[in-house]
């Protein structure tokens, strides 16, 4: 805030009213010499006596107005500061590290966490480079640092992202850091606050919790071989006749087994997909192909609904460079839950063609749509609309999720259109040139 | 008459594929790791191999390596890998020891292991 000056007024009737107070004095001197009658010099004297006593008086109350005016000032002055030390009193002990530097990127403030977190004390920090070399940062491939500053100097947008930083010790750890640019009236950066998280402990949590999934699923796999396979020669009659109760039951074993399978085999996907391992190979695969296999794979199914499917492909010649299992991956799950959610009867369109610039593969259905509060967590982990559910309660809830994530990962996109008991549309859509490609130590399964 | 050889550790997945590949007329033979999948082909020349990969003593990638360090006319038997860990790592060791049939047990029904050994006869 700003203190005024004192105003010119309150010194002028200050002025008046000693001019008035002196006036007296002359008149009493000079009355005789320029012959005034006593009766008017001593009308003039009061006159002046009243007009001193007047400006006298303003001028004191005016003086005192100004005083508790100034005395206000002060009270604010100190209230703001008691705030700003508060404030900054809480930026020091925020648990977060933050960190405050020029349109450079050299610190010009580092929080008590700074020295926490990296073990770099705070006169250690100031005016070296944030994330530099000298500090905790500098382990990230130049890629990323370009990024960042592209993002907070030329954008002038908030960086997010997740950073290998190494503290003092030399430790190793992970911190999800938030750049802010600070700017001007004319947008011209003032400075930059950096906050960082420690994020090593989650990160651990969370790999451990996915290497224990992978883990388990493996496990599981070699139970579910004995039961798929003895089942299975039980059925062939290989070890002697069965009745038909005897034949039914053995297929409910088959399926029950089928499903465990599958969940397994999508437990793995996820793990790999959060592992981040998994990989995008494309080479030369012809969608059209790929989208009919997975139709006769599905036949017994939407045969028995009476489901009928339409389909507009591509030629079967044309070739795009894709990841042959992701894709059939995308297709399976969109298929499949088109038919499942279709009522008998109903129908299900698939299309493959060439759009503008892209690849788009769509899959309408004449089902029971989404939900209008369910379509925002669609495509979340585990979520299932509750109108799916009542079709059926064994989905788990996995497929949309992982086809977003491949699509994403393989450079796609994929959105859709829905109408309550009327159907939906899913669409997926890649570059004309294809999937990117991304290298993994994994393979995604079917 | 074909001769298979099941490498496989766990007993009771070894005991199903020998019953379906005996009952389609084919004879078997067993090895319970890398070790002894070695030792018995040292000795016989079976015309498909079914391997798997996480077995105790000698696992498939080793017996893999070791078994193309031999100079043999019997580098030609085809090998098929039977395994439930689809490790990326593995599948690439595995192609780069010539072997490209790799297949999730858990995946596959007695009678789809059974048409890939006979599409193998068949080459």
């Amino acid at each position: 805030m700003k203190i005024k000056p004192l105003p010119p007024y309150l010194d002028a009737c200050f002025f008046l009213s000693v001019l008035f107070a002196l006036l007296p004095i002359f008149t009493v001197v000079y009355a005789e010499f320029i012959g005034l009658t006593s009766l008017l010099s001593v009308l003039i004297l009061i006159l002046y006596v009243v007009m001193a006593l007047l400006f006298l008086s303003l001028s004191l109350s005016l003086k005192r107005k100004m005083f508790s005016k100034l005395a206000h000032q002060e009270q604010t002055l100190k209230a703001s500061v008691q705030e700003l030390k508060k404030f900054k009193l809480a930026v020091d002990n925020a648990s977060d590290h933050i960190a405050i530097t020029d349109e450079n990127g050299m610190i010009l403030y580092a929080n008590k966490a700074v020295e926490n977190v990296t073990g770099f004390s705070q006169s250690e920090t100031i005016g070296k480079k944030a994330g530099g070399k000298d500090l905790w940062g500098g382990s990230m491939g130049s890629g990323f640092y370009r990024k960042l500053w592209e993002t907070i100097k030329e954008k002038k947008q908030v960086f997010r992202g997740e950073a290998h930083n190494r503290r003092k010790n030399g430790d190793e750890y992970v911190a999800a850091l938030s750049i802010a640019p600070v700017l001007d009236k004319e947008r011209n950066v003032g400075f930059f606050v950096g906050i960082e998280r420690d994020i090593t402990k989650e990160k651990e949590i969370d790999k451990a919790k996915t290497e224990f999934v992978s883990l388990v699923a493996h496990q599981l796999r070699s139970p579910l071989t004995v039961v798929r396979w003895y089942v299975e020669m039980l059925l062939n009659r290989e070890q002697g006749d069965i009745t038909k109760e005897q034949k039914q039951s053995l297929q409910e074993i088959q399926e029950g087994n089928q499903r465990m399978t599958d969940l397994v085999n999508m437990f793995l996907n996820i793990s790999r997909i959060e592992m981040g391992t998994f990989s995008v190979s494309p080479e030369e695969v012809r969608p059209s192909l790929v989208v009919k296999s997975v139709l006769d794979e599905l036949k017994s199914i939407y045969q028995k609904k009476q489901v009928s499917i339409e389909t507009e492909l591509v030629s079967a010649e044309r070739v795009y460079l894709l990841d042959v299992v992701l894709f059939r991956i995308i297709v399976q799950n969109l298929i499949s839950n088109a038919v499942k959610y279709t009522p008998v009867e109903g129908s299900v369109r698939i299309r493959i063609y060439e759009g503008e610039e892209s690849l788009v593969f769509s899959v309408s259905d004449t089902g029971i749509g989404i939900p209008e509060k369910d379509r925002k967590f669609l495509f979340s982990r585990m979520f299932r609309a509750k109108n799916a559910v009542n079709i059926d309660a064994q989905g788990n809830g996995l497929g949309l999720y992982i086809v977003k994530e491949i699509v994403e990962t393989s450079g796609g996109s994929i959105t859709f259109t829905s109408e309550e008991n009327k159907g939906s549309t899913f669409i997926v859509q890649f570059p004309v040139t294809g999937m990117r490609r991304k290298e993994g130590t994994k393979k995604l399964s079917v | 008459m074909s001769t298979i050889l099941i490498v496989e550790d766990e007993s009771v997945l070894r005991k199903a594929l020998r019953m379906k590949l005996e009952g389609s007329k084919y004879s078997v033979l067993e090895a319970r790791d890398g070790v002894e999948a070695l030792e018995v082909l040292s000795r016989e020349t079976p015309d498909v191999i079914l391997l798997d990969v996480v077995m105790p003593r000698m696992d498939g990638i080793t017996f893999l390596r070791q078994w193309r360090t031999q100079q043999n006319e019997k580098q030609n038997i085809p090998i098929i890998i039977l395994s439930n860990l689809a490790d990326g790592e593995k599948v690439k060791n595995c192609i780069e020891n010539g072997v490209y049939d790799y297949l999730i047990k858990s995946d596959w029904s007695l009678e789809d292991v059974l048409e890939k050994v006979e599409s193998k006869l068949k080459k």
